[in-house]
């Protein structure tokens, strides 16, 4: 009996002390308070204004670094959060924008749109990359980037995000070096390269924005997430920061809400651009001759070329570069653009001319009907590089429409013709 | 081979003809009270015995002339009898065992560490062996230096079986025993039957490394009352644990019942919490003289907070080894962000028919389920988290100089490196900074930034062994059974903690992030699961993947042992059936074809054969040679390319072959035992496979993405000669030495398969040169030397002095391809190339370690009262790294080995075990 008792106590202790310690060790915890920080300026620490701080870099490509204790403060305009701003963040006070060199990426939800920032610059250095004032940390003897694990040492939140500044209206004529790395806004512009993507897939790309007259440029980079939407058509009103590389000025946009009233309607029908190395979505039609059209480059660009002289001899030729089909009556507003160069032919000798053609299927064109279109601006020799014009389609219809370029020669006039950058664009209905 | 297994069947027939003058032992062991004593080890020349519930022995086959039989058990004494076997049946009459209550408590069964690999949790490492024997190496292998990571013969768990009444707790996906199924429970399941190597056992056909069968009868555990308290600064801080037994009663029942709790705030790496569980019950009914059932239920909740390797350069800017990326701050308190928590519950049912004196059959029915999960910070279009990624360390400064080669500015670098040193907000997780963030974005209406997501496998296990034991006649002794196991398992993520609150309520958005950067554009590629497009996830809502594993298998086995006067030998064979397959339970965007619902069967079928001669030069020389082949079927993991979201398996499925031979030297006196082995295992067609993510860094043809590296066809040879010894200097005082030599390569150059999980790039095959390289995961030199005192007074003491060398770090294949200087400009004779190829050591000299432990037993009337102390790595050695991993992704901008170096784990410095215990 003695036995049980203690059996009885032992089997109390072996319910009791997992309980004591079942308080120890098994955590909830608690969620951090929200904290709103507050930047104190330290003792003996003075704030510049932003201007005054770019103003230390006067010589170009210049090193300078920052040795007393100034801090400036600024507002972030600046979102990297579609990747087309990249490892910098631009904040802005009334007199200026900055423009700080971080490596680091996804700052957006660190320093958010709107968030109030102070800097200290002790220790960091002003630069500039091809005439871009910036502030960072020297790399290989040129301004770089802060370390990312250093950004919590120079930069100070203070208080949670708040407004956006308003971006200053700007007309591309009135922009100074006063905008640099600040908000701008243009109204009533329009793009020149509509329906083309944003950007190329491998590179950065420059498109132009318009306002008639004067042109500006808008630079994307490859790593956008919106690089692949086709740049829109009309007119509206274009928000970004204003950078510079070298004397060209280039504007970056945050994303697509900062472009407003443009009409994404308009796609592209036809982008024949022969990079591949061959016909792409072109084919073409020997009907005499020896030579046909093939693809070919000089000095980076890329277009279909022909000619009827091959190693001495010249042979008359008669060849079509034809378009993949279209179906018009799914658009409006159909334009064709493309760019020559010719040589060794005469202005207006109508070796190459345009059609286009309502019936043909494939194979030899000759079978079918074809009509010129004689409204598109060629080249007058000399490998002039001209643009044709926006060629207006818009009265053509049809659900089987092909455009095709027609090359001729005799044996005795024989021009070479270099044909690119070909392109149907239109408002889908 | 078939002309091989028909030898073996001729053998095994013709045997049964011969006959040979032997003779059996019969006896009874008991305590000092005279208690008959179940379960204690009874070896016989090289064989082992158990006693049953009376206590009683019976060793059959011994051969004439001078023989040692030693009792082995913990908690009590060993005892070694010189017999001198003179006729056909030499009974021992009663043997008594001394009590040492708990001074043979393992003192390394606490110093478990955690390995993990990149992405994936490896299971931790304990060592399979855990025995009782009296082979000085085995014990030495076991007990001292698994807490180097040594492994006997660098075999990996997966070749060594632990099991309960003949059934096996292997794990049917990863092949390896749970040993954190019954973590908690040592005083319940510390009774064991083990055989190291090839050795034959009667419950099993046997493994490669090594068999243990857990007796868990509650008629076979000692009647105790048994209380510990103990106390540590290696894992946990804190165990206690209580059992209680009852003998076999008089009314024929048992029962055995004990639970225990491991508690800790941080083992002796910080941020490693320990809040553990352990309950198990056992009650067994004898009908009468032939048939008993038994019933066995225990479970092992556990809560653990996860180490993680780092590399050299952040241990040594720390000065701490033990640096542990996992954990930082919230609120002030610590927190881990990878939490294992697990609780896996195991029900035997097992029926003991003694179908005569010469026949027993045993059968157990086993279920088993629940749940592992293992948290871990996720985050979405926000900055990596883990305070030491890469980009976070002073020497990315010197290896983003990569198109210039120019070194970092030497004061952002000297600035970086004292944050690191004195601002843990920076070191550690900033779990305040992600709280901010997660509210700052869910203020602007976006989705959280950072969450903990739970990766869990779910599983439920059926499996059904029965076994028979039949003496023929004196020279032999029939074994056989049969197996039948179907398992099935939920794998999937789950949302732990969205890390929002005062006032908000996070959401996350089931898209993968990687396929949507990918793809742009394309919207359905990003779905992990297009049933349920973009669905929001909230806490406790499973979203990423969901699938199904499937695996059944069943195998039939026999083994017959002959023993014959100065000959025994053994042969046996094995058949195995196995069958798996996926279920997928989402559509994933990826493979829209080819992930919802169930793939194809993978069928394999393989046997095993194995056979042994025992050549017995007199009573105490024995020369033993085992030889084995077996096929074995690949794992799960082994076949499919990307189970989290595609049914497709590699195209060339290959199955594995393991052939392997041993051969001892063993004497046995009672004042010296020792044995020598030469071992040899030639592993054909294995496989691996390891996740990572490709940093292609703008090279020709090669993306950023996540990566499934097959390597098939490795062919590997593990050879090497263990030794062992012991010598009673006074009848109080030992000298036990043991060690193992061993080469264990890679022989060949294997193949690898590599498929991008996403589907971003086609797949493609590599060849990996890796020819001669060593085989990580031991030491494959290690060795021990030690004293054993006791029993003085109920005094023991152990000091042991302890060596591991060459312990090469697990490389990663992708950097022994041609594909990882694609482009390049290296040479021969180019540093920066060996730098890539060649593959490190752990420690580049042999490491040193000092063991101490010393018990005291006081018996007040029937108390006893048990005090152990173990101090391990007494001399502080804090520079000893037990194991690592070169990381797979590689810098394709330097073509370097500096921007993704090695990781390593370290071995504890000097850790403490103290433990108390009361036995009535």
């Amino acid at each position: 009996m003695k036995t049980l008792n203690v059996i009885r106590k032992i089997w109390v202790l072996l319910l009791i002390v997992p309980a004591i310690f079942l308080a120890g060790c098994s955590k909830n915890f608690d969620v951090p308070p929200v904290n709103v920080p507050m930047f104190q300026l330290p003792d003996g620490a003075s704030i510049i204004s932003i201007k005054a701080l770019k103003n230390r870099h006067t010589v170009l490509a210049q090193l300078d670094s920052i040795n007393d204790d100034v801090y400036v403060t600024g507002i972030v305009v600046s979102s990297d959060a579609t990747g087309n701003i990249y490892k910098s963040l631009y904040i802005q006070d009334t007199s200026g924008g900055l423009l700080i060199s971080l490596d680091a990426t996804n700052m957006y939800n660190m320093y958010p749109l709107g968030q109030r920032i102070y800097v200290k610059c002790k220790g960091l250095f002003l630069g500039d990359y091809n005439g871009m004032t910036q502030l960072g940390m020297p790399y290989s003897g040129t301004i770089g980037r802060i370390p990312s694990v250093l950004m919590s040492q120079y930069l100070f939140l203070h208080e949670l995000p708040g407004a956006i500044p308003v971006a200053k209206v700007v007309t591309i004529p009135t922009i100074t070096s006063n905008d640099l790395g600040t908000l701008i806004k243009l109204e009533n512009v329009r793009f020149v390269d509509v329906a083309m993507p944003f950007s190329d897939a491998l590179v950065s790309t420059n498109r132009t924005i318009s306002d008639g007259t004067n042109t500006l440029i808008l630079r994307t980079s490859n790593y956008a997430t919106f690089r692949a939407t086709l740049i829109p058509d009309s007119t509206g009103s274009i928000t970004g920061i204003l950078g510079v590389f070298g004397t060209d000025l280039q504007l970056y946009i945050r994303d697509l809400n900062d472009l407003v009233g443009f009409d994404y309607s308009t796609q592209l029908l036809v982008n024949e651009s022969f990079a591949s190395g061959t016909m792409g979505t072109f084919t073409q039609y020997n009907v005499t001759g020896n030579e046909v059209w093939a693809a070919s480059s000089y000095s980076g660009s890329t277009f279909a070329k022909i000619s009827g002289y091959t190693a001495g001899v010249y042979s008359a030729n008669e060849d079509w570069l034809i378009s993949p089909t279209m179906n018009l009556d799914n658009y409006t507003h159909e334009v064709l653009k493309f760019f020559t160069m010719m040589n060794y032919g005469a202005a207006g000798d109508g070796s190459l001319r345009v059609y286009y053609s309502n019936d043909y299927v494939s194979g030899d064109p000759t079978t079918s009907t074809w009509t010129e279109i004689t409204t598109a601006t060629l080249s007058a020799g000399a490998w002039a590089n001209t643009l044709s014009g926006d060629v207006d389609l818009s009265a053509i219809t049809g659900t089987n429409v092909h455009i095709a370029f027609k090359y001729t020669c005799t044996t005795s006039n024989v021009a070479t013709w270099e044909l690119g950058g070909i392109m149907v664009k239109g408002k889908h209905n | 081979m078939k002309k091989t297994i028909l030898l073996l069947l001729l053998v095994f027939f013709a045997a049964s003809w011969l006959s040979a003058q032997t003779a059996s032992l019969e006896g009874v062991v008991t305590d000092v009270t005279g208690s008959p004593m179940a379960g204690v080890s009874v070896n016989v020349g090289n064989k082992t015995y158990m006693t049953d519930a009376a206590g009683k022995f019976s060793a059959s086959g011994v051969s004439y002339g001078k023989t040692d039989v030693t009792f082995v058990m913990d908690g009590y004494e060993t005892k070694t009898m010189s017999v001198d076997v003179n006729s056909a049946t030499m009974k021992l009459g009663y043997v008594q065992v001394k009590s040492t209550t708990a001074a043979n408590e393992s003192p390394t069964e606490t110093s478990v560490s955690t390995i993990e690999s990149e992405d994936e949790v490896k299971d931790q490492y304990v060592s399979g062996l855990l025995h009782s024997s009296n082979d000085p190496f085995v014990s030495i292998a076991s007990y001292t230096l698994s807490a180097g990571y040594f492994r006997p013969r660098g075999y990996d768990n997966e070749y060594s079986e632990v099991m309960i009444s003949g059934l096996a707790l292997n794990d049917p996906e990863t092949g390896r025993p749970n040993f954190s199924d019954w973590g908690g429970l040592n005083d319940a399941t510390h009774y064991k039957e083990s055989s190291y190597g090839l050795n034959p056992t009667r419950y099993s056909f046997g493994t490669l490394s090594g068999t243990s069968d857990i007796d868990v009868r509650a008629s076979h555990q000692r009647k105790q009352i048994k209380a510990s308290y103990a106390f540590s600064n290696r894992t946990y801080q804190h165990r206690v644990m209580l059992t209680y037994s009852t003998g076999l009663m008089k009314n024929n029942w048992a029962v055995t019942a004990s639970a225990s709790t491991r508690q800790g705030n941080s083992g002796y790496v910080k941020g490693t919490f320990y809040d553990a569980y352990a309950y198990f019950l056992s009650v067994e009914k004898k009908i009468n003289s032939k048939h008993s059932i038994s019933f066995t239920g225990f479970g092992s909740p556990a809560k653990r907070g996860m180490q993680a390797a780092a590399t050299q350069e952040v241990y040594d800017m720390l000065d701490d080894n033990y640096y542990n990326p996992n954990w930082g701050y919230q609120n002030g308190e610590v927190r881990n962000s990878k939490v294992r928590n697990s609780h896996e519950p195991v029900l035997l049912l097992s029926h003991f028919f003694d179908i005569s004196d010469k026949i027993k059959l045993t059968t157990t029915l086993g279920y088993s389920f629940g749940r592992t999960g293992t948290t871990a910070l996720n985050w979405f279009n926000s900055a990596d988290p883990r305070p030491d990624y890469y980009r976070y360390l002073p020497s990315w400064l010197d290896n983003m100089g990569y198109l210039t080669g120019t070194p970092g500015d030497p004061q952002s670098i000297a600035a970086i490196t004292s944050l690191w040193q004195n601002n843990e907000s920076l070191s550690q997780i900033n779990w305040d900074q992600l709280y901010q963030i997660n509210y700052l974005s869910v203020l602007a209406g976006k989705q959280s930034r950072y969450v903990v997501e739970e990766k869990v496998l779910k599983h439920s296990q059926l499996g059904l062994a029965s076994h028979l034991n039949y003496e023929i006649n004196k020279n032999i002794f029939f074994s056989g059974g049969l197996n039948i196991n179907i398992y099935k398992s939920n794998n999937y993520k789950v949302m732990n903690d969205m890390l929002d609150g005062n006032g908000q309520t996070g959401y996350w958005l089931d898209i993968d992030q990687f396929s949507q950067r990918d793809f742009l554009g394309d919207t359905n590629k990003a779905q992990n699961d297009l049933n349920n497009p973009n669905r929001i996830i909230k806490k406790g809502d499973k979203f990423g993947y969901d699938y199904d594993i499937h695996i059944n298998s069943g195998n039939l086995w026999g083994l017959g042992e002959f023993t014959y006067n100065h000959i025994d030998f053994y042969v046996g064979l094995k058949l195995t059936g196995t069958q798996f397959w996926r279920v997928g339970n989402m559509k994933n965007g990826r493979y829209p074809e080819e992930s919802y619902g169930a793939s194809a069967k993978y069928s394999f079928c393989d046997y095993a054969a194995k056979a042994g001669v025992t050549y017995k030069i007199t009573g105490r020389h024995y020369v033993v040679l085992n030889l084995a082949y077996s096929t074995m079927a690949p794992s799960f993991s082994d076949v499919f390319l990307a189970p989290r979201v595609r049914n497709a398996v590699i195209p060339d499925i290959k199955t594995r072959k393991i052939f392997s031979g041993d051969l001892s030297y063993i004497i046995r006196y009672p004042k010296f035992n020792a044995r020598i082995t030469a071992f040899n295992t030639n592993f054909t067609d294995d496989t691996k496979v390891i996740y990572y993510y490709m940093d292609a860094g703008g090279a020709v043809g090669l993306k950023e993405s996540f990566v499934n590296y097959f390597v098939t066809g490795i062919n590997k040879k593990h050879q090497g000669i263990e030794i062992g010894l012991e010598v009673k200097i006074i009848p109080v005082l030992s000298v036990v030495a043991g060690g193992s030599i061993g080469n264990y390569r890679y022989t060949n150059r294997p193949n690898a398969y590599i498929t991008y999980e996403s589907g971003l790039l086609p797949d493609s095959t590599q060849k990996i040169y890796c020819k001669n390289f060593f085989v990580s995961g031991s030491p494959q030199t290690a060795g021990s030397l030690g004293l054993k005192f006791g029993p003085m007074k109920y005094w023991y003491a152990n000091i042991n002095a302890n060596f591991f060398g060459n312990n090469w770090v697990d490389f990663a294949p992708n950097r022994r391809t041609t594909d990882a200087f694609l482009g390049t400009h290296l040479y021969v004779g180019d540093d920066r190339l060996t730098a890539i190829t060649d593959q490190q050591k752990t420690n580049n000299n042999a490491q040193f370690t000092l063991d101490l432990s010393v018990s005291k037993t006081f018996k007040i009337k029937n108390v006893y009262i048990g005090i152990n102390l173990s101090c391990s790595n007494v001399l502080n050695n804090t520079k000893m790294i037990t194991s690592g991993y070169e990381q797979a992704r590689t810098d394709f901008y330097t073509y370097g080995a500096d921007a993704f170096p090695a990781k390593y784990y370290y071995g504890f410095g000097r850790t403490y075990f103290l433990m108390a215990s009361v036995r009535l």
